[in-house]
């Protein structure tokens, strides 16, 4: 089969009326959770899961994907308008959007930040579409011993890329590991760490895992606080004039601001934004604070940053939608995913029976086609639904807190119940929860357990084989396995060389 | 450290190390794995303790947030007061150990008939437990409409809020009970198996 067959493979997969319809659903949805802090699109994708059982395969990717094209853009919404970021991703934009606001110009930075998400994730797309040709022979290089290092290297690089110190994120990725291995070995049919819990023998249930981490423990945090996350002060400001209907000479304005004014923050942004989405688990929370930091360093006229500068709004949002498409490589092609969000659509991936890794992107490349294609039209659909609401989102980030927790965690026991009718799941779900609560407080990484958990039995199976082709040296006997090896070393002692030489230097 | 964090590191390191132990009763080509994990995690966690006593590698600050936007801009930003009503911005800056980044009051609940005062969080995570015991005796719908009664009742739900929630919860029930076949009404345990339900 030709590339050109998988492409049109791929669009035949999404083409399709209930398709296009659920992935309008998944905008809106994904807006909705985005503009709601505390929920965002990881929790927001790991909640639907459950519910996507009742779906075909690419139906139901389509909809998680959608709700990360939308969320990662509903998280600029509260952002702006109410200076609290929805998501992670959506942090810098409250840099600059929120000035905009405060002078009463909120819907020109809202509408600023829908066109470059949107128009971010198509072109991410579509430069990944093209990519494929290139992306398919990369990937065939890494055999077995490369696929061990390189997940490897997934876990060791999480203390480099996030705000955790390396101690935590490695004890957490570890711990992830080590969890991982209850259920059957990949090499034998022992049952291993189940203690005689037939519902064990698979291993702990990756939904139920992700659902606690994210969700459970996300509720029980935000359960302490009193009234919505936003401040009152604000909302009453930015309501102010955000209602009225926008002429199309001011749409035009805004495309104009984007690309013919500022192409080359839009492009810069868009850039970072896909070499961080190939990092894993960096994603979105990185490359909109990198690219706004860069952004801001390189840019003339530096010091209306922070006061309401249009570019730092472009930069923000174009970086983390950038990462949507990109984050996804690293996780179809070697089954790690590249941002938190797509840790969890892994988890759907796995539901409908779909095992991403090298075999999955080389020999079923449509698949692939279909996943980018999917969210480029998600992209499109962002473009119209982000206009129109523009500003109308925002309520949902003034929801109290105490109205938000109970339905979340009672979607969570459902849904966990709803996966396999097990209660052992429903009791991994709470203690996970708990245990997650508790990782989140005293910052230890989550995603580095995650991470650890995805990423276990890949590591064994392969160091298994790797062994079965020679001894310990077969990790060093290429260039592009020494290249990883060093990548390994490096990203492990570059943290200690920092933390040594910070302490030294107070 | 805080006692919250060595019951978090304790369970790690206890998890672990009863995990390289029971290793011993499997194979030693599938008990290698899991030994070395383990192994790992109880060496980080030992690290963890020993860098926050010897403060160089347990509180380390790699940051590549910090190292690309300075924290003091964000904090003064952040932090800055409103100049036409003199009051705060929401705090979004840097977490301290132990606290989040939303500024907000954390609510507290105390035990009827007591003194005893909990904050929300230790009440939520109660009710989330007794949730999970109620699912075991009754099954999935009557325990998630007696979890939101208990929370409505408990966190002093309005009225209005509480019936919306109600509603949405039934619904979410139906589309779980109908849609996917998830049985609503099967409990855990075989006590009411006699009764055909």
């Amino acid at each position: 089969m030709t590339l050109l067959d998988s492409f049109i493979e791929g669009v035949g997969l999404i083409l399709t009326p209930t398709t296009l319809l659920l992935i309008a659903v998944g905008v809106v949805a994904g807006i909705i959770l985005g503009a709601t802090p505390g929920i965002g699109p990881v929790p927001g994708i790991a909640l639907a899961l459950p519910l996507t059982l009742g779906l075909q395969t690419w139906e139901a990717l389509s909809l998680l994907f959608a709700i990360y094209v939308g969320g990662m853009y509903g998280g600029a919404v509260s952002a702006i308008l109410l200076n609290v970021p929805g998501t992670a991703g959506a942090i810098a934009s409250t840099f600059d959007g929120y000035p905009f606001s405060l002078r009463g110009e909120a819907k020109y930075a809202i509408q600023i930040s829908v066109i470059a998400s949107s128009v971010g994730t198509i072109l991410a797309s579509l430069l990944l579409i093209v990519s494929v040709p290139i992306l398919v022979p990369t990937i065939a290089l890494f055999g077995t011993p490369e696929y061990a290092l390189v997940a490897i290297f997934g876990l060791t690089i999480i203390p480099l890329i996030t705000q955790y110190s390396m101690g935590k994120a490695l004890l957490m990725g570890s711990f992830g590991v080590l969890l991982s291995t209850i259920g059957m070995p990949p090499s034998s049919a022992t049952q291993r760490y189940t203690m005689g819990i037939i519902d064990l023998s698979d291993g702990l249930e990756f939904v139920a895992v992700l659902l606690g981490i994210f969700a459970i423990a996300e509720m029980i945090k935000l359960s302490g606080y009193e009234g919505a996350l936003s401040d009152s002060q604000s909302e009453k400001k930015n309501s102010e004039g955000t209602n009225k209907i926008t002429a199309l000479s001011d749409l035009i304005d805004r495309f104009v601001t984007i690309f013919i004014r500022n192409p080359i923050t839009f492009i810069k942004s868009l850039l970072i934004a896909m070499i961080i989405g190939f990092i894993p688990a960096a994603g979105g929370a990185v490359s909109n604070i990198l690219a706004y930091g860069v952004e801001k360093a390189t840019a003339k006229k530096s010091e209306s940053f922070g006061t309401g500068d249009i570019r730092g709004v472009i930069a923000s949002e174009s970086a983390n939608s950038g990462t949507i498409p990109s984050a996804l490589v690293p996780l179809l092609a070697f089954g790690i995913p590249g941002s938190p969000t797509a840790a969890v659509i892994l988890g759907g991936m796995l539901m409908h029976g779909l095992n991403p890794g090298p075999g999955l992107f080389e020999d079923s490349v449509h698949l692939s086609y279909a996943t980018f294609i999917s969210i480029a039209i998600g992209g499109l659909f962002l473009l119209v639904i982000g206009l129109y609401s523009a500003t109308k989102m925002a309520s949902f980030a003034r929801m109290e807190m105490t109205t938000l927790v109970p339905p979340v965690i009672i979607l969570c026991v459902t849904g966990t119940y709803a996966l396999s009718l097990s209660f052992v799941d429903v009791a991994i779900l709470v203690v996970i929860g708990f245990f997650g609560y508790l990782m989140i407080k005293y910052n230890y990484s989550t995603v580095a357990f995650i991470l650890g958990i995805i990423l276990g039995p890949v590591i064994e199976e392969n160091m298994l084989r790797s062994f079965q082709l020679g001894d310990v040296t077969i990790f060093v006997d290429a260039p592009l396995r020494i290249l990883l090896v060093v990548l390994i070393a490096g990203s492990l002692v570059v943290p200690v060389m920092l933390s040594v030489y910070n302490y030294y230097s107070k | 450290m805080n006692t919250e964090e060595t019951i978090l590191l304790g369970t790690v390191a206890g998890v672990s190390a009863l995990m390289i132990i029971t290793a011993n009763q499997y194979d030693p080509g599938i008990a290698l794995f899991p030994r070395i994990a383990a192994s790992l995690t109880v060496f980080f966690a030992i690290a963890i303790v020993v860098g926050n006593r010897s403060e160089v590698f347990g509180n380390s600050e790699i940051d590549i947030i910090a190292q690309v936007n300075k924290k003091t801009e964000l904090d003064e930003q952040t932090h800055s007061t409103d100049p036409e009503n003199g009051e705060n911005k929401p705090k979004i800056g840097k977490a301290d150990p132990g606290e989040f980044r939303i500024n907000k009051p954390v609510t507290k609940y105390q035990i009827p008939y007591t003194n005893f005062v909990v904050t929300h969080r230790a009440t939520v995570s109660a009710m989330i437990v007794v949730y999970f015991a109620l699912l075991w005796l009754s099954g999935v719908f009557v325990s998630s409409i007696a979890f939101l009664l208990l929370y409505a009742k408990v966190i002093g739900l309005r009225r209005n809020i509480f019936i919306s929630l109600l509603i949405f919860t039934v619904c979410s029930l139906f589309v779980f009970g109908f849609w996917l076949e998830t049985p609503l009404f099967r409990p855990g345990h075989d006590l009411a198996r006699g009764l055909g339900i």
